[in-house]
């Protein structure tokens, strides 16, 4: 017989199922998506007292506030504080290059696993730029070729189907490009856009009107293509030019880009967090929503809509979530970020000859996170000459 | 932020789980057996995860996650029976062990399961519980007295 100590222990132990971090994050995943919800009993008197508490604060502290204050009031707030120390701006001397590191995702691939699952992967993608002063340098983009998740539960459905190799993986890392010369604008290669903002105003009225009109449109293509509302072309894209990398930037550009963000209704505070290189930042976002409509599809070959040879197509209410990560030491925009809802979207192939959708379409998340940032002496150096 | 990669705040967070996970699952085992404990620990760890900013701050995460795990299973607390006997007993055990501490309080459960059983001292069983030192030396010295009382009334003699 065992003494009384190893027995409890033996016993306890013999009936613990370990937890594996895999088991955490999915559960953490679930909580994401609203399928954890906690208790309605036990959440009900804590969010009484906290609601009370929380009118108390503003009543006391924010006297003034009307509709749209809370969270939105909180960002112009931050915004401005942003704005008042916008003062960051790399000096580039003769011979001297603005490096830039960003991560970001190369093509998505929705990936059928032989047990029948889809999982949603793309290849991670490291863009590096160099760019003096006259906005010449040189760029690199090198995909790596370890497969990236969308999701945990998409990681997990890899690992359960034995990590096969996926259609998309290609065998090693690798650059896939690399151009030298004007870098301004690089479309066909960057997906990171560079933006020559010499010409844009600094006062926060012209500024805002130079950001709904058409520029940058085609260097930032993705998200202002998708964007509904004119607010949203101004959030992306001022956040965007906040991010870089930029020529000509001056800390009167930098000032008025925080504000005119901290004006647009809408845009929220939601505090500190981590982004996906692991850095930790103020993260502010603006949801960019697409009511349902009707949408007209012609259908004969030189036919447009308006014509009797086209349909009239149902397209769903959606919406989009632009987000930007600041880092609130240096000013700088660390990370944007769009996230579209709902992720499948129902598709149409034929819109002529469907009345229903028959496929759903996966619409991912794109996001660019700054990875280093440094001013350094050549167009091949990776190491600061100061700091930046 | 949705569709977060595999980086190095994840990487990290696995670390969390394989080192402190255990100490934090066998503290709510002992409170709340196998099943509800599991549960606890898993709602404990899935929060670190979401709060894990907060918590790299903390002295004392563990102590927090301790709280968090007990509030949060509290509302879906399942079982009755908080260590089910075995399928097939084996001999070395104690057949009356998990009624036994069953029978006891939370706290007196609590202490004598990670002090005696585990070998925690008191002082790192206050840490977690949030209870004082002295109060967690008389939970267990009452509640091993009591298991050893149920023990002997059942027939068995322990030292």
């Amino acid at each position: 017989m065992l003494d009384l100590s190893e027995e409890i222990r033996t016993f306890v132990e013999g009936g613990i199922r370990p937890l594996s971090a895999d088991e955490i994050f999915t559960r953490a995943h679930q909580s994401d998506e609203g399928h954890r919800r906690p208790n309605r009993r036990h959440v009900l008197a804590p969010l009484v007292v906290a609601g009370v508490a929380a009118a108390l604060v503003v009543l006391l502290v924010y006297p003034q506030w009307g509709p749209g204050g809370g969270p939105q009031r909180a960002a112009a707030s931050e915004l401005l504080l942003f704005a008042s120390r916008a003062n960051d701006v790399p000096n580039l001397g003769p011979g001297q290059y603005l490096y830039s590191e960003m991560q970001t995702q190369g093509p998505y691939g929705g990936d059928r696993l032989d047990s029948g699952v889809t999982v949603h992967d793309y290849l991670s993608v490291t863009d590096q730029t160099w760019v003096n002063a006259q906005g010449y340098g040189r760029f690199v983009v090198t995909t790596h070729a370890t497969p990236q998740f969308y999701s945990m539960s998409d990681r997990l459905k890899w690992l359960k189907a034995g990590s096969p190799l996926l259609p998309m993986s290609s065998p090693s890392s690798g650059q896939v490009g690399v151009r030298t010369g004007s870098i301004v604008p690089q479309l066909d290669l960057a997906p990171t856009p560079n933006f020559n903002v010499t010409d844009l105003p600094t006062t926060t009225a012209a500024l805002k009107r130079a950001l709904t009109s058409d520029l940058f449109n085609t260097e930032i293509p993705i998200e202002v293509l998708q964007c509904h509302s004119s607010d949203c072309l101004v959030v992306v894209k001022a956040a965007a030019i906040l991010q870089g990398p930029d020529i000509g930037v001056t800390p009167a550009l930098r000032r008025a880009l925080f504000e005119v963000l901290a004006h647009v209704p809408g845009v929220v505070n939601d505090g500190k967090v981590i982004d996906h290189v692991g850095v930790s930042g103020i993260e502010l976002s603006y949801v960019d929503r697409i009511p349902a409509h009707e949408e007209e599809v012609g259908c004969g070959h030189g036919v447009g809509p308006g014509n009797s040879n086209s349909v009239t197509v149902h397209i769903a209410a959606s919406s989009n979530r632009f987000s930007f990560v600041v880092d609130p030491n240096r000013t700088q925009v660390i990370q944007t970020e769009q996230d579209p809802k709902p992720r499948n979207q129902p598709m149409l192939e034929n819109p002529c000859f469907e009345s229903s959708p028959t496929t759903y379409q996966f619409d991912p998340p794109h996001w660019v996170s700054v990875q280093s940032e440094a001013v350094v002496a050549s167009d091949t150096s990776t190491t600061s000459t100061h700091a930046s | 932020m949705q569709g977060r990669v595999m980086g190095r705040a994840e990487e990290d967070f696995v670390r969390f789980v394989e080192t402190t996970g255990p100490r934090l699952h066998r503290a709510l085992v002992a409170r709340f057996g196998w099943e509800d404990g599991r549960e606890a620990a898993a709602e404990a760890l899935a929060f670190a995860w979401e709060h894990r900013l907060e918590l790299a701050e903390m002295d004392n995460p563990v102590g927090y996650l301790y709280r968090v795990g007990a509030n949060r299973s509290r509302s879906r607390r399942k079982t009755r029976v908080l260590f089910p006997e075995p399928a097939t007993q084996e001999p070395w055990f104690e057949p009356q062990l998990g009624q036994g501490l069953a029978a006891l309080p939370e706290r007196q459960r609590v202490a004598v399961v990670l002090i005696h059983g585990y070998g925690w001292s008191s002082s790192e069983v206050a840490d977690v519980t949030g209870l004082k030192r002295s109060t967690v030396q008389t939970h267990l010295e009452r509640g091993l007295a009591r298991l050893r009382k149920h023990l002997k009334v059942r027939g068995h003699e322990h030292a």
